[in-house]
């Protein structure tokens, strides 16, 4: 793409951005030309999200310091503080939440807030709102946008009866009909799409690429990166690891660069021993459907089988499940925020509507009653600490016992069902002994669970379900907000438990390494489906690839897929 | 920048005209659509004597017969009215007709003297009674 | 298939009960066909502005405007202006008008400020904020009118000279509008008997041959109505009014697109409450006679309530929802106390109607508008799901 004066369009300069001491990004620089498309590729919290905010002048930014470095447009210094700015200034944004007025046509929606007005004398002493809308010529530029896009969507549709991918390009649409957009950021829009859908909006960016409009293009599926950009960016933990011409990079290359820690690993030592619950090689086959014969079939009923779930959860949409965990198993479950992972515990358990066939220990489990999950012997330990986990304004002892209580009968003295009292002392006996298993730092077992530091809450959430001994223990994020100390002691329990007791434990964590430290399998959760489950022991970089929407069939290091283009080395 | 300036003063400018106008519309009702009460007496004032009879009609409607010392009402709706007075002497024939307009501008109620105004002075508006 | 025609049910059932109950009482009422068209024709042309003044609101979003008493307030201080002065025909009614639009506007705003704080909750506060100005009203008129308020007419002031008095009569305004263009409609009959009482001179006659006794109808009244509802078509097409429709269904897509949203409302508030006050004062002006402290009460109550009969929904009314409704909700008012008396001997039974159903039918809507609302997110949130 030729420009006037050879100057790039856009030009970061040691951008970086701190969240009140935290570090969110840090020595960001890189240059977009007009007609490039760049692709943004990392991990959630990578800081991809912390940049867009940045670049388009979002006032989550402002409000908390501002942002480090410079940025240059047309190598002019610029500095937004409100969207407004950035828009005027010609850079546009699609979000992955469609900013669309349901009851409103594509037309009205191209031109939400710009439409084409009819002067009058009225509008001229009361304002311009007065006046009535010219509706022809908004259809006409309605249909310049669609047909920028080369798609095929009449103007005249109305939003909520469109399908979903039609609402994206209307999105897009709306951007391009701004006169003055010369950058477009997309941030995961084929996340909604299906694959037809997909290959018409590639070819529509293309399109418009061609006409002198910067596209940077976020997504994690890997394939359509490779096909659609011309230059790709890796962020991993604030920092810019890679900005490399698409060409020169290997599908494995991205994946490894997006999740591989070596350094970190060696710090934190979480990767101490991988457990030493064997698991048949057997499983693991049946598992990925390779249709190698394994050498022992041993018919081993799993603890949990899932098939085909659904689950309703706002955020963390599950689509189609289906996998099973063995019993005594650690399985963790990861994968990157929003695709469903959360989703997946939250729904067996009952909390969100679901759907589909969950067998525990070969019997059906009832969906959506989280009184029958809990009589089945399972417990949830939620990621929302402070809203699901635990009563903030009742002592510790209430909140270790209380499940067990209400479930199990426990820590009550009397007659059942005819009158019973709570037995204080028994509630405060169980409580001590998980604060000194634990080591839970509080004041007592009569403080408030609200009082407690988030590491702290942690744990009592975790007393709560080993107290209900349970069979199969669902876990959720497990160590967010904890510092590391409390990270190595609440997987080092979880480890122990297992080994002691046998429960099957269910991690779902979006810390890669905390599964593979911790579970013997890892199944890793892409767009509400599992893209596949591996061996602890995988590489990071396979289970980048799975991230990254590469369903492959792979054993270890060998790759048996066909999504690459060019014929490149097997590692 | 300047253009800009001029147009918001013109807006404003165009909005106060337009407020102004709608003060003076107020107005305007106020005055034409009033209804006002119009006292007739037919009391000794002055020098003019109460009057033997007197048939009085405004804007051409009811007549209304005045005897001495007696006091009518009539309402009219308007600042002008047109005010007719048959003066009856001792025999019983109309000996005087009087026709005036009269414009109340702004006043609501008034009272007409009737002797004062038979007998063509000017000054037969008398305070009208609370 | 079967959704569409639940669907089709829910959102009129309201008026086919209405209707099935008016078709069981008039018959038992014993009025004559003539006698109801009268009665419906006056209630349409009194009632119909003030119905009319509701739509705005809900295209912004704000749900039901119960603070519609706020504008009907303004407008009976007008008129309390008026009757002191003496204004009287036409020119009052006007100058009423003139005199109610600010205070209107001033209580608009107000009222649009405090909803603005309120978003999600507007229409228990505006229900809510109509007793506080209520009040205020009250205080206004109970002491500081013929006081501080200069008010000179002994008629309006309560005997202890200050503070004006509870029914007041408004002879001066009475019918003004609705005899503006009298016309009646009679047949062939009817038209003779008529103008045998009336005279031929002042009266636009429209003959209908089989029609049964004389109709009067408000023509002037029925042509400002007919104005309102050509101003509302063509506020919807105005870009103030598209604005209003994209705040009333997600006003956060809105806000990121620029649309000054509280400003919006406020702007839909003060429109509803202007509106409110001319209805109120044709509304008076056919009644003729103006309760100071009562007359504003129910004039939201009555007009949400028909409003919902009509078939309009929280979110959602259009200028028919208002005509059925007012057609519907009278009709019930005129033939249930008839229809009582002579079914079972009471004829309280006709105001115990009223008043039930006007709480009744406000309460049905709101909670259907809740539980539509659920249904749709669960509905979008499905459809993202990829259908399943």
């Amino acid at each position: 793409m030729d420009n006037n004066n050879n100057q790039p369009l856009l030009r970061l300069e040691h951008i970086g951005k701190e969240y009140y001491g935290n570090r969110v990004l840090s020595d960001i620089s890189f240059e977009i030309n007009p007609g490039e498309i760049i692709g943004l590729v990392g991990e959630n919290g990578a800081g991809k999200s912390t940049l867009l905010n940045i670049l388009f002048g979002n006032s989550v930014i402002h409000s908390t310091g501002g942002y480090d470095g410079n940025i240059y447009l047309d190598e002019k210094l610029v500095h937004f503080t409100t969207p407004h700015q950035a828009l005027a200034a010609g850079i546009g944004m699609v979000h992955q939440e469609f900013s669309l007025i349901p009851g409103f046509s594509a037309t009205e929606n191209i031109l939400l807030n710009r439409e084409v007005l009819n002067g009058s004398l009225m509008s001229y002493v009361f304002s311009e709102r007065v006046s009535t809308l010219d509706r022809s010529e908004m259809h006409k530029r309605a249909l310049t946008a669609i047909n920028t896009l080369g798609v095929n969507i009449s103007p005249d549709m109305l939003v909520n009866e469109m399908p979903v991918g039609y609402k994206q390009f209307i999105e897009i649409a709306r951007e391009i009909d701004r006169k003055n957009t010369r950058i477009l950021f997309l941030d995961e829009p084929t996340a909604v799409l299906t694959e037809s859908e997909a290959e018409i909006l590639l070819s529509a960016l293309k399109k418009l690429a061609r006409s002198g409009i910067a596209i940077i293009f976020i997504s994690h599926r890997l394939s359509e990166i490779k096909e659609l950009c011309s230059r790709i960016l890796v962020l991993r933990d604030g920092k810019l690891i890679t900005d490399q011409k698409s060409e020169d990079l290997t599908l494995r290359q991205i994946a490894s660069l997006m999740v591989g820690r070596e350094s970190l690993r060696k710090e934190e030592k979480l990767i101490e021993d991988i457990p030493e619950q064997p698991v048949e090689i057997g499983d693991i086959n049946e598992t990925l459907d390779l249709g190698q014969k394994p050498k022992k079939k041993k018919k081993k009923k799993p603890a949990l089988k899932v098939e085909h779930l659904w689950v309703d959860m706002p955020g963390e949409t599950v689509r189609d499940v289906s996998f099973e965990v063995m019993r005594g198993e650690i399985f963790g479950i990861g994968g990157l925020a929003g695709h469903g992972k959360l989703g997946i515990p939250n729904g067996i358990m009952g909390l969100y509507p679901a759907g589909g066939k969950v067998r525990l220990f070969g019997k059906r489990l009832t969906l959506n009653r989280p009184r029958v999950a809990l009589n089945r012997k399972m417990a949830f330990v939620s990621e929302d600490r402070r809203g699901v986990g635990l009563l903030l304004d009742e002592p510790l002892d209430w909140n270790i016992t209380f499940t067990a209580m209400q479930n199990q009968g426990r820590f009550l003295l009397g007659i059942p069902y005819i009158f019973q009292v709570r037995n204080e002392f028994a509630m405060a006996k169980e409580a001590q002994k998980f604060i000194d298993a634990l080591g839970i730092k509080c004041t007592g077992t009569s403080q408030k669970a609200g009082e407690l530091s988030g590491g702290n809450q942690q744990k009592v959430c975790l007393a709560k379900a080993f107290v209900l001994q349970p069979d199969i223990l669902l876990i959720c994020e497990p160590t967010r907000g904890i510092d590391i100390g409390a990270k190595t002691l609440v997987l080092d329990t979880l480890k122990e438990y297992n080994k002691e007791h046998g429960t099957t434990i269910i991690i779902t964590s979006s810390e890669l390494e905390e599964l593979r430290s911790v579970c013997n399998r890892v199944a890793i959760v892409d767009e509400g489906r599992i893209a596949g489950v591996l061996p602890a022991s995988s590489s990071a970089e396979d289970f980048g690839m799975l991230m990254m929407g590469q369903n492959s069939n792979f054993v270890g290091g060998e790759e048996v897929n066909t999504n690459e283009k060019e014929g490149e080395n097997i590692a | 920048m300047f253009v800009a300036f001029l147009k918001f003063l013109m807006r404003w400018f165009q909005r106060l005209v337009l407020v102004a106008a709608l003060i003076a519309l107020g107005i305007w009702l106020f005055y034409i659509g009033r209804e006002h009460q119009i006292f007739l007496d037919n009391k000794t004032f002055g020098d003019f004597k109460a009057l033997e009879q007197v048939n009085v009609s405004i804007n051409n409607g009811e007549t209304v017969e005045l005897m001495p010392r007696e006091r009518d009402m009539k309402k009219v709706v308007g600042p002008k009215f047109e005010i007719k007075a048959e003066v009856f002497d001792d025999k019983g024939e109309i000996s005087n007709t009087i026709t005036k307009t009269i414009n109340l501008c702004f006043s609501k109620d008034i009272m007409i003297n009737l002797p004062a105004f038979a007998g063509g002075a000017e000054n037969f508006i008398v305070p009208s009674p609370k | 298939m079967i959704r569409k025609f639940f669907d089709i049910v829910a959102n009129n059932a309201v008026p086919a009960i209405f209707i099935l109950i008016s078709a069981f009482a008039i018959p038992l009422s014993g009025f004559s066909a003539s006698y109801l068209v009268q009665e419906l024709l006056t209630r349409i042309g009194r009632n119909s502005f003030l119905i009319l003044s509701l739509l705005i609101p809900i295209m912004a979003g704000m749900g039901l405007n119960f603070g519609m008493v706020l504008g009907a307030m303004a407008g009976q201080i007008g008129l309390l202006f008026i009757c002191d002065w003496g204004v009287v025909g036409i020119p009052g009614m006007v100058l009423a008008c003139l005199i109610g639009t600010p205070i209107a506007i001033v209580l608009g705003i107000f009222c649009g400020h405090i909803l603005n704080r309120a978003k999600g909750r507007e229409m228990v506060t505006s229900y809510i904020l109509g007793f506080f100005i209520n009040g205020v009203y009250q205080m206004v008129v109970l002491y500081l009118m013929g006081w501080v308020i200069p008010i000179t007419n002994p008629t309006l002031l309560l005997s202890r000279g200050y503070g004006v008095r509870n029914a007041v009569s408004l002879m001066g305004i009475r019918g003004v509008l609705d005899n503006l263009l009298p016309t009646v409609i009679a047949g062939t009959e009817g038209a003779k008997q008529f103008l045998n009482v009336n005279g031929a001179n002042t009266y636009l006659l429209l003959q209908i041959p089989c029609l049964d006794g004389a109709i009067r109808l408000p023509l002037a009244t029925f042509i400002i109505i007919a104005l309102f509802c050509a101003f509302i078509i063509w506020f919807r097409k105005t870009k103030l009014g598209q604005d209003m429709r994209a705040i009333g269904q997600d006003q956060g897509v809105s806000h990121s697109s620029g649309i000054p949203v509280n400003r919006t409302r406020i702007i839909a508030i003060v429109i509803s409450t202007v509106l409110a006050c001319y209805g109120q004062i044709i509304y008076l002006q056919n009644m003729g006679t103006l309760n100071t402290y009562n007359s504003h009460d129910q004039a939201g109550m009555f007009s949400i309530a028909a409003l919902l009969i009509g078939g309009a929904s929280v979110s959602r009314a259009s200028i028919a929802n208002v005509f059925v409704g007012v057609i519907l909700f009278h009709l019930m008012f005129i033939v249930a106390p008839m229809a009582g008396k002579n079914l079972i001997g009471e004829a309280q039974i006709g105001e115990y109607f009223r008043v039930f159903v006007s709480y009744g039918i406000i309460a049905l809507a709101l909670v259907l508008h809740a539980w539509k609302r659920n249904r749709e997110r669960e509905a979008a949130r499905r459809s993202m799901r990829g259908d399943k």
